[in-house]
């Protein structure tokens, strides 16, 4: 104990020359940190935005090989799907309509690779003599007879059922699917030309550039905006399909975020105001907070790390962690003006008693966000080096950028706070709480199991979930038309897997397509829960479809011929009739197919066991003729949640070890340490209980306020029990060392405490309700922290403290 | 499919005899002078060759085919027969086409499938879809209505491989636009034709569907039988610079105006196969 002593008083020493140090250098400092975040700052405009789900990844990752390996292939899986629902979709005049607006999405809708529709989905037919093999609607239908005609090949051909049309017939979608990658203009073969076109030097020049988020907003903006012209009564349509659903999602969180982040700010500015009363106690915990941030992207900059939906979370990050380091300096330092220190021993008083408290809480939280850097996401590797550099960021202004300003900026001693041991009424509350938890440490601690034992089953009740849909309030248009679209044409949204039969013409093998029909048929009578496949697609409905046509369009011929030629011929017939359709159903070897699932919209963990399922039945059917992988959007989309919301638990449980063994060490006692987790671990587990009782889902943007919570949880603690420990150990009685805790860092752990949780409460009234249950959640755990460091913390110290003496501190008011 | 799959090829293959004395002062050619020559080039009464189709895709695997062609004109009709002769899965294959003049009459096509024994008659109104699989269009191998374009010269000048060429860039005429779009599925095109023979020797096509645009390259152009051939082409499609897929076929054992009997061109024929 003595050793440990003696090292923090040493530790304690040098902040202290160091506080000095900074304030006589004050002009040396404020350069330093203006050019140096001014030297990050040069770096942010080549940040990089990435919402795809590929930039979860590691570039080299199967997961993402196989995705990129799909999509170059096949194109982009995912398509928006627009649903019109008109009183007759056999009326001339609709199908005049909808060719016009097929046409016009053709025309003008950016990043287009196809539009589907009834107009152009490719029809296969046969009678006696003849074969057809074009476009639906290439003869358009000019009067009743050519409709006639029209209606029964719509009705003839199993494959357009559900996919472009409703078994009831009530409604037609259009699928229009964006390209993959981007599309910027690389190469003018006119100048190039002449080298190109030999036989095997095709340049491979095809890169993989996922599209931005600009680029899929313009293609859906530029969608929504020629179904808008032609929405009317007669003509109602619905937009769903994956890519407009995460759009929506998207556009909210963008405006969203930025905007309760700037209300969140405004709202802690004003407390700030009116806790401190001085103008210099609002903007300089900003100046921490902005410069931090600045540096952190800075970085992140210049090392191409992108933003992703997982990084996004740092500037709300380095928002807690910057304003509680300052508000630790601030409340400190004001109250040593105010009983009329100068400003430099202020800030040396200053550094001398939170100092190393702010450098532990730094550490500590720095240290537990890096856990996450082993983790296989990129998003999440970057998240444990990029909020701890936030960290460190924050702490190196709040050392020497805030005391730099203090130093600089004329403070003024406040005429109403003259007397500094004149305790402001929260002071009062909370040294009240202090001196019950230490008068009955017993009843504190039942109460507190009482309690935990209610957050546990409120925990029970915690649903994992994460849903794009269930984010949006119900009266968002997408969600409406995604509940009709599912429910109108058995599902939105696609599941994709690859058969790779490993060799040229594979797929001509009768077994092969026939174990393709197979699947097709398990997976249309699949079902788990309330989730079914409504569609199950491949070259097999393609083949039977020819195969029907030759054979006079008899349904009884809708089937996989028996001979591999004939499959062969088939298929090259139907090459042949100069439809593309082939191109997103095998590869040019005919040696993989591709077959799409469609299904409803639902919960990615509900995916999760129904895409392992679904793996397996189709693994089971195919056996040994081909290698079958699971891929596509949802499925890298689904896994990417589990992947996040299952690594970061880990990581969490990593960091709380880490965190218990900085705080053991902190303490300088094994038991005392581990204990201490207690107050430490509760709030979490209330916010949790909390979330639970309320029907709020833990998805992957409540797991991510998890680094959130443990930043601040922490920090209070060790501010708590650093100070404790001080007056401890030179009293060794608890009640006094509580009041004194109270009495110097309780009162700023108040005002972070306050200053955030009101701040985080501004993102309730967000639009998005995974924001309003970050806001809840977070401000609800921040206040619970608190309230176990006052109430919780002093009791157990009571029980398992061996004290010296009775000072009858809690007879004194004063507090010596 | 309204194909005339045999002229398609043959079409291509037959870029022709052109006197050198047809336009004595080529300063004084319009554009469309220069494309009507282009387009009236002999290809010979009748002709058969073999032809090795390379398909590629992106990732440069590679699909080959081999066909025999036969082709006979009737005046200003044209029978033609596609034997596919590999690979093995689709030997036997074959399609028959008669391109009628008359453009009120539909073409007429026919298919055999061998593994299914049946000849059907096939109906495709859409040329601009691909020929075979491959990057060329059925427009592409049959060849396009000069009348529906209206041509300019875009270089009056241009070098190629030695060679002195006209540019001449082509747009479908305004109220023919839809005709031609929907036969040719092009919007545009740029053309280099030679100039001391008239023969095409590159191209580039603006596709409407899917914006992507196409580049043709003709090869290996000599006289054969006093005809100018040209003997390899290729066609690669792209869409803003990048590659989707592009084809290659080499033509041989190119045989003009030998005599081809009329019962060739009869669906026996194709059942018995060559």
């Amino acid at each position: 104990m003595k050793t440990t002593t003696k090292i923090k008083e040493m530790i304690e020493g040098q902040f202290e020359i160091m506080g000095r140090y900074v304030f006589r250098n004050k002009y040396y400092f404020l350069i330093i940190s203006l050019l140096l975040t001014a030297l990050f700052a040069s770096q942010i405009p080549k940040i990089i935005l990435d919402a795809s789900t590929l930039g979860f990844y590691h570039k080299d990752d199967p997961t993402r090989l196989t995705y990129e390996a799909f999509q170059e292939q096949f194109g982009m899986d995912e398509v928006v799907v627009i649903s019109v629902s008109p009183p007759n979709i056999y009326d001339l005049g609709f199908l005049r309509k909808l060719k016009s607006f097929h046409e016009e999405l053709e025309e003008k809708v950016p990043h287009l690779d196809e539009v589907k529709s009834l107009i152009n989905v490719t029809s296969t037919w046969g009678d006696e003599n003849k074969l057809v093999v074009e476009e639906l609607m290439k003869d358009f239908p000019e009067n009743e007879l050519m409709l006639k005609e029209k209606i029964k090949l719509i009705r003839e051909t199993p494959l357009y059922n559900d996919l472009i049309i409703s078994a009831n017939e009530k409604n037609t979608a259009i699928l229009v699917r964006s390209v993959a990658f981007s599309q910027t203009e690389t190469k003018d073969f006119d100048d190039s030309f002449d080298n190109e076109f030999d036989e095997g030097k095709v340049d491979d020049n095809n890169t993989h550039i996922a599209l931005s988020n600009e680029d899929n907003a313009a293609f859906l903006q530029m969608i929504n905006e020629i179904a808008e012209k032609y929405n009317s009564a007669n003509f109602p349509i619905d937009i769903t399909g994956s890519p407009a659903i995460i759009d929506t999602v998207r556009h909210h969180l963008q405006t969203d975020t930025p905007r309760f982040t700037l209300g969140c700010l405004m709202v802690i500015a004003i407390l700030l105001l009116l806790i401190f009363k001085r103008v210099s106690g609002v903007i300089f915990p900003l100046f921490v907070v902005l410069f931090s941030m600045t540096s952190t992207l800075g970085i992140m900059a210049f090392f191409a790390a992108p933003i992703t939906s997982v990084t996004q979370i740092l500037p709300g990050f380095i928002l807690v962690v910057g304003v509680c380091d300052s508000i630790h300096i601030l409340a400190l330092f004001y109250s040593r003006i105010d009983i009329g220190q100068n400003k430099e021993d202020a800030i040396a008083f200053t550094f001398k008693h939170s100092g190393l408290a702010i450098l532990m809480t730094s550490l500590t939280t720095a240290g537990g966000l890096m856990s996450f850097i082993p983790a296989k996401m990129l998003a999440i590797t970057n998240l444990g080096i990029y909020a701890p550099v936030g960290v460190i960021f924050a702490l190196f202004y709040t050392l020497v950028l805030l005391p730099a300003l203090l130093a600089v900026t004329p403070i003024k001693i406040k005429k109403n706070s003259k007397n500094a041991e004149k305790k402001f009424s929260l002071d009062r509350v909370m040294l009240t709480m202090g001196r019950v938890s230490v008068k009955y440490p017993w009843r504190i601690i039942i109460v507190t199991m009482v309690l935990t034992v209610l957050v546990v089953i409120g925990m029970n009740k915690l649903i994992f979930s994460h849903n794009h849909l269930a984010w949006l309030p119900d009266n968002e248009p997408v969600k409406i038309a995604t509940c009709k679209i599912d429910k109108a044409m058995n599902g939105s949204i696609t599941a994709e897997f690859i058969i790779d039969t490993k060799q040229k013409n594979g797929l001509y093998q009768p077994e092969v397509m026939n174990k393709l029909a197979a699947v097709n048929k398990m997976a249309e009578k699949y079902r788990k829960d309330d989730l079914f496949v409504g569609k199950s697609i491949s070259i097999v409905d393609t083949l039977q479809n020819t195969h029907k046509a030759l054979n006079e369009n008899k349904m009884e011929f809708y089937s996989v011929p028996k001979e591999q030629k004939l499959i062969a011929q088939e298929l090259f017939l139907f090459e042949s009739g100069g439809t593309d359709d082939l191109e997103r159903l095998v590869d040019s070897q005919f040696s993989k197919a591709r077959i799409t699932m469609k299904l409803p919209w639902h919960d990615a963990n509900q995916s999760v066991s129904v895409m392992a399922e679904l793996e397996t039945k189709v693994k089971h059917i195919i056996g040994d003729l081909a290698k079958v992988t699971q891929t596509g959007r949802i499925a890298l989309f689904t896994k990417t949640i589990d992947n996040v919301i299952q690594t970061m638990t880990r990581s969490y449980i990593i960091s709380g070890i880490f965190i218990s063994l900085m705080m053991i060490i902190l303490i300088g006692n094994l038991k005392n340490g581990l204990v201490v987790m207690i107050p430490n671990f509760l709030p979490i587990m209330f916010g949790m209980g909390l979330m639970g009782y309320l029907g709020y889902r833990l998805d992957m943007s409540t797991v991510l306020c998890g680094s959130l919570a443990i930043g601040l949880v922490v920090d209070d603690t060790i501010h708590f029990m650093h100070t404790y420990q001080r007056y401890f150990q030179k009293s060794g009685d608890v009640s006094y060392s509580v009041e004194q805790t109270i009495l110097t860092t309780g009162r700023a752990l108040l005002v972070t405490t306050l200053v955030l949780t009101t701040g985080f409460s501004v993102y309730i009234t967000a639009y998005m309700k995974n924001i309003k249950t970050m806001g809840a959640v977070c401000a609800f755990i921040m206040a619970s922290a608190l309230l176990a460091d006052i109430m919780l913390v002093p009791a157990i110290m009571k029980l398992i403290s061996r004290e010296k003496k009775d000072f009858g501190i809690l007879e004194n008011k004063d507090g010596v | 499919m309204k194909n005339t799959i045999l002229i398609m090829i043959l079409s291509f293959i037959g870029l022709i005899l052109i006197t050198n004395n047809a336009f004595s002062n080529q300063d004084n050619l319009t554009a469309y002078n220069v494309v009507k020559s282009m387009d009236d080039l002999n290809d010979g009464d009748t002709a058969t060759s073999n032809t090795l189709m390379v398909l590629m895709d992106k990732h440069k695997n590679k699909r080959v085919r081999k066909i025999k062609n036969i082709r006979k004109d009737y005046g200003k009709d044209t029978k033609g027969l596609i034997f596919f002769l590999s690979p093995a899965d689709v030997r036997n294959t074959t399609y028959m086409s008669f391109d009628w003049d008359d453009e009120d009459k539909e073409d007429d096509s026919w298919l055999y499938l061998p593994a299914l024994k049946k000849i059907k008659r096939i109906a495709s109104s859409d040329k601009s879809g691909s020929f075979m699989g491959s990057d060329f269009t059925y427009s592409d191998i049959n060849g396009m209505e000069i009348e529906d374009w209206k041509y300019k010269f875009k270089k009056k000048s241009k070098m190629i491989n030695g060679f002195d060429t006209w540019v001449i860039e082509g747009k479908p005429i305004k109220d023919k636009k839809n005709k031609v779009i929907n036969e040719t599925g092009y919007i545009k095109t740029n053309l280099w034709i030679r100039k001391d023979n008239f023969m095409l020797i590159k191209g580039k096509y603006w596709v409407k569907k899917g914006k992507k645009i196409k580049y043709l390259k003709a090869e290996g152009i000599k006289k054969i039988d006093n005809i100018w051939t040209a003997t390899k082409l290729s066609m690669i499609t792209t869409k803003k610079g990048k590659i989707l897929h592009s084809s290659y076929l080499k033509i041989s054992n190119i045989d003009y105006n030998s005599k081809i009997k009329d019962s060739v061109f009869t669906t026996r024929k194709m059942e018995r196969g060559l």
